[in-house]
């Protein structure tokens, strides 16, 4: 390129992209220094630039394009991982409990006094949690908080021996939230883990909703 | 290639991306994903409002028209929904969904070409990605009535905004592009210019 030579768009597009080297940058800053025509259409470019940089990171997209996604969804959750055989195994223990506590509740019998005793929960810092595991304490910690205040302020209208029961039962439930929380501290990345807590967390939200519609209606 | 397309959490690259969101935001939207890895489509729903217009704007620059955008914005949130527990929360939602955007227009691109290509009378070249265009030699582009930089960049020829979308507004580089369009670096280069040349010829008129 000589001085009196105009630089092409081309260029002009690798030297404000950076991908001109040594000799090659030099004679086009050189000749910018001097020539406004060229100077000129490198400003047009850089405003270009600029412009296209600063578009709006944000279009609302037509209302249709929900529903139709909601049509195109398939029925069934989202496919799985297949939990290990000794998760089942603890999972089911959880369902044991859970079922002979609600079937205890809803027929109303006199329920036996189980005074379980459960190794003391392994507490693991929220910090030390991957952060799927934090959000799943967090998503279900005011259900869980509601829940339980509802009942305790209305604890007294409970048949004691009920009471005992769904404690017994929440007990062992947390027990398993602890040991979930435990075992992601040492294995964040097992998906199987997450799916353990968040079914725990369902059951103890699903066991403090049954224990309040016992409560007499006010 | 193939594989990082269908896949786009194994994507190795790291991609320009939205920026993250707060931290009390994230956890949010962790619990939200959490909810609907479930199976909670309200959850999803909610997902979808906070994500779709990100996705919209970026799917309207790329295809050019709402119809073609409106469709692909519907494709990345079914595919999302699909491999939602894939998604392992490392990197905000955002991003992953903005790389199963671009993952999934140049599948779709790429499956188009393929189909042409069956159809094509042998010497005849395919307009948009065709080899590196030469100054001169650059189709009529109906450019006239656009007034603005988003109409401009609409009516660009689809591979030239391709690679200007994903050069110039969202900041991929160069060996990036390549990889995603199967694009040899010289023909990327020369689509870059041209729809650079062609923007500042329609936004000068």
């Amino acid at each position: 390129m000589t001085r009196n030579e105009h630089i092409d768009l081309e260029r002009l597009s690798d030297f404000v992209d950076d991908r001109l080297l040594g000799d090659d940058r030099d004679a086009v800053q050189d000749h910018l220094a001097s020539c406004l025509s060229c100077a000129s259409h490198l400003a047009r470019l850089q405003s270009l630039l600029e412009a296209a940089h600063a578009l709006p990171d944000e279009i609302e997209p037509p209302p249709a394009v929900w529903a139709d996604v909601r049509e195109r969804l398939p029925r069934r959750a989202p496919s799985r991982q297949f939990p290990q055989r000794w998760l089942l195994a603890a999972a089911a223990v959880v369902l044991v409990v859970l079922s002979s506590t609600v079937t205890a509740l809803l027929v109303r019998r006199q329920p036996v006094i189980v005074a379980t005793k459960v190794a003391p929960a392994v507490t693991v810092a929220s910090m030390q949690l991957p952060p799927p595991a934090r959000s799943i304490d967090a998503g279900y910690a005011v259900a869980i908080r509601q829940l339980d205040e509802a009942l305790a302020q209305r604890r007294a209208e409970l048949d004691p021996a009920t009471i005992a029961k769904v404690e017994a039962s929440l007990n062992v439930i947390d027990v398993a939230i602890a040991e979930a929380r435990r075992a992601l501290a040492d294995d964040p990345a097992n998906r199987t883990l997450l799916d353990i807590l968040a079914a725990n967390y369902e059951h103890k939200v699903e066991l403090l909703r049954r224990a309040n519609e016992l409560l007499p209606r006010t | 290639m193939l594989t990082d397309l269908a896949e786009p959490e194994t994507t190795i690259v790291a991609m320009p991306s939205p920026p993250p969101p707060p931290s009390a935001d994230r956890d949010a939207e962790q619990a939200l994903v959490a909810r609907a890895q479930r199976g909670d489509v309200a959850a999803f729903e909610t997902l979808y409002r906070a994500n779709a217009p990100r996705v919209f704007a970026l799917s309207l620059r790329l295809t050019g028209n709402r119809a073609d955008a409106a469709e692909l914005t519907q494709d990345v949130f079914v595919h999302a929904w699909q491999r939602l527990t894939s998604f392992r929360g490392e990197a905000a939602l955002a991003s992953w969904l903005h790389r199963i955007a671009v993952n999934t227009l140049f599948m779709r691109a790429r499956g188009e070409h393929r189909r042409a290509a069956r159809v094509r009378f042998t010497g005849e070249e395919r307009e948009d990605d065709a080899a590196p265009v030469e100054q001169g030699t650059v189709p009529p582009v109906d450019v006239a009535q656009a007034v603005d930089l988003e109409r401009a960049i609409a009516a660009l020829p689809p591979g030239a905004r391709r690679v200007f979308v994903l050069h110039d507004v969202i900041g991929y580089r160069h060996e990036e592009i390549a990889r995603l369009t199967g694009l040899a670096e010289g023909t990327l280069r020369a689509q870059l210019h041209r729809a650079r040349r062609l923007l500042m010829e329609a936004l000068q008129r």
